[in-house]
């Protein structure tokens, strides 16, 4: 008896595993066929020669599978050049239209720590409403991408479902969301004690759930290749079965994971209410804190889910390869973040080259004051700072930073990865002071890698 | 005679296609058909036996629980 392994387009679940098993097994000379839908392998042990590829894939005919030797093309639809780069120009006008209106504005005018006064008596609804301004900001842009992609890989598996099986996903995501904040805001208030993880675990975070979005964006586009399909990070089997429902759907978990995980990344919303759980004192009081804000986040993130699994057919199929499209830009986007955060960002352009010595040495936006080289600075939007987001100092001497200007909303934390230090902007002059010791580039940012600015120590 | 089957565990098109595909190779059964966001099976049957041997087919897959309503 001989094994024959062939590799299969169009399977999506154990329903076409098993239907494809059946089909075949009917051919002659055929003793036992394998099919496993993760791989998009089938294997078919056969007595003699193994049927031609011919005959097995009209026993096939009727279905949506087609079998074909093992790293020959894949014949599965792909979308055409002009609709993915059609795809991309619509996200790149939806995202230059919103910056222009100012949505995606990240100076975004909300300060929880104003809004709940001074330690004052921030209930459960100016939170709630602070997450809803929250989820208008650059918030969305991780947790919104995670959710898309979350649900889209859900409802390619239950697609034919009613509307309210395919808002599972989004309901999952929601709820792990929101329990997860009640859970982490109230071990914060019961411990007193801010959980906020090193800038380069929460980096890594961020540059897990960049490929996560990059990989399910590419998918949602019908480009990735198996390959890259294979490492798209699945539910261990043993997790899954515990959580799997009586239905025997597979991973109703997973959207409710990486909502729960939310909690991590580094939005300067929660970081600054989780500094405010601190003052709450006991555990309810902080889990009612955060799960207010998650809470408040809940509308946009359900309507973004509403509109990506109830549009159907043409719409749907626009709507959907917009979906792929923004998830690949916000999947870049966090992964440049997230690797900032760690203190190794990409080149951007924009950061030229050092310049010679003897220019550097004369930076005009840098005072030398008893010793100390003193960079003043103030935020703004567009550049994020003033006068210049780049400054040249000398290796081995302190450094003051001194910052203007409350960095509201998303921007409360000023880091420097590679430095360790961070301080966050809640007065009108912030100052951060550090020793670049070798000489190269210390790169200043949120904490979630956004707004980068660069120091180079010569 | 018509029937109707009550199946958990349907979860996409793939499962209706395959409960109508393994409907059809049992003997006796003239016609299924799987409606899916209800869950249901429509069935007309020669036999009452015929019917049980759907059953039974059915939970040959080890995937789906039914129940005639």
């Amino acid at each position: 008896m001989k094994s024959h392994t062939y590799a299969v387009d169009g399977m999506h679940c154990r329903s076409c595993e098993l239907t494809i098993e059946r089909k075949l097994k009917k051919l002659p000379g055929v003793c036992a066929v394998d099919a496993n839908s993760p791989k998009g392998e089938v294997c078919i042990d056969c007595e003699g020669d193994a049927p031609s590829l011919d005959v097995l894939n009209a026993a096939l005919k009727g279905e949506e599978y087609v079998l074909r030797h093992c790293g020959a093309p894949s014949n599965a639809k792909k979308p055409e050049f002009g609709q993915v780069v059609g795809a991309f120009a619509a996200v790149f006008l939806f995202g230059w239209l919103a910056a222009k209106i100012g949505i995606l504005n990240m100076d975004f005018a909300v300060d929880p720590s104003a809004s709940l006064g001074a330690g004052g008596s921030g209930g459960f609804w100016p939170v709630f409403v602070i997450g809803l301004l929250a989820a208008a900001s650059s918030c969305i842009a991780v947790s919104g991408g995670l959710l898309l992609s979350s649900a889209a890989n859900y409802n390619r598996r239950y697609g034919s479902m009613d509307g309210v099986t395919r808002m599972t996903p989004v309901f999952m995501f929601v709820a792990g969301r929101v329990l997860s904040y009640a859970f982490f805001g109230g071990i914060i208030a019961a411990l007193g004690k801010v959980l906020s993880p090193s800038p380069f675990f929460t980096g890594a975070i961020i540059v897990l759930a960049a490929t996560y979005m990059l990989i399910m964006g590419l998918d949602m586009l019908k480009l990735a290749p198996s390959w890259l399909k294979a490492i798209q990070p699945r539910m261990p089997k043993w997790f899954a079965r515990r959580v799997v429902d009586a239905e025997g759907r597979e991973h109703p978990a997973m959207p409710f994971t990486l909502g729960a995980l939310t909690f991590f990344i580094p939005c300067g919303f929660t970081q600054a209410l989780q500094i405010y759980a601190l003052t709450a004192g006991s555990f309810a009081q902080g889990g009612l804190i955060l799960a207010a804000f998650a809470l408040g986040t809940a509308p946009s993130l359900l309507a973004l889910g509403w509109a990506s699994t109830s549009l159907k057919g043409k719409a749907g199929e626009k709507f959907f390869r917009f979906a792929g499209a923004m998830v690949v830009v916000l999947g870049l986007w966090n992964l440049q973040n997230g690797l900032t955060s760690m203190g190794y960002p990409l080149r951007l352009p924009k950061f030229a080259p050092p310049p010679a010595a003897a220019q550097a040495a004369e930076d005009p936006n840098v005072r030398v004051v008893d010793g100390v080289q003193v960079i003043r600075m103030r935020l703004g939007v567009n550049p994020a700072y003033k006068p210049s987001d780049t400054y040249t100092v000398k290796a081995g001497m302190p450094v003051r930073m001194e910052i203007e200007g409350i960095g509201t909303g998303c921007r409360g934390v000023l880091t420097i990865p590679k430095a360790r230090v961070s301080v966050p902007l809640n007065k009108s002059l912030n100052v951060l002071v550090f020793t670049p010791k070798k000489a190269g580039g210390y790169v200043f940012s949120c904490s979630m890698g956004m707004f980068p600015g660069l120091i180079t120590a010569i | 005679m018509n029937s109707t089957l009550k199946i958990t565990g349907l979860h996409c098109a793939s499962c209706k296609k395959l409960i109508e595909s393994v409907a059809a190779d049992v003997p006796g059964i003239s016609s299924c058909s799987v409606d899916l966001d209800a869950g249901r099976a429509d069935v007309s049957h020669e036999t009452p036996e015929a019917l049980d041997a759907l059953v039974r087919e059915i939970a040959a897959l080890e995937e789906y629980q039914t129940e005639i309503v």
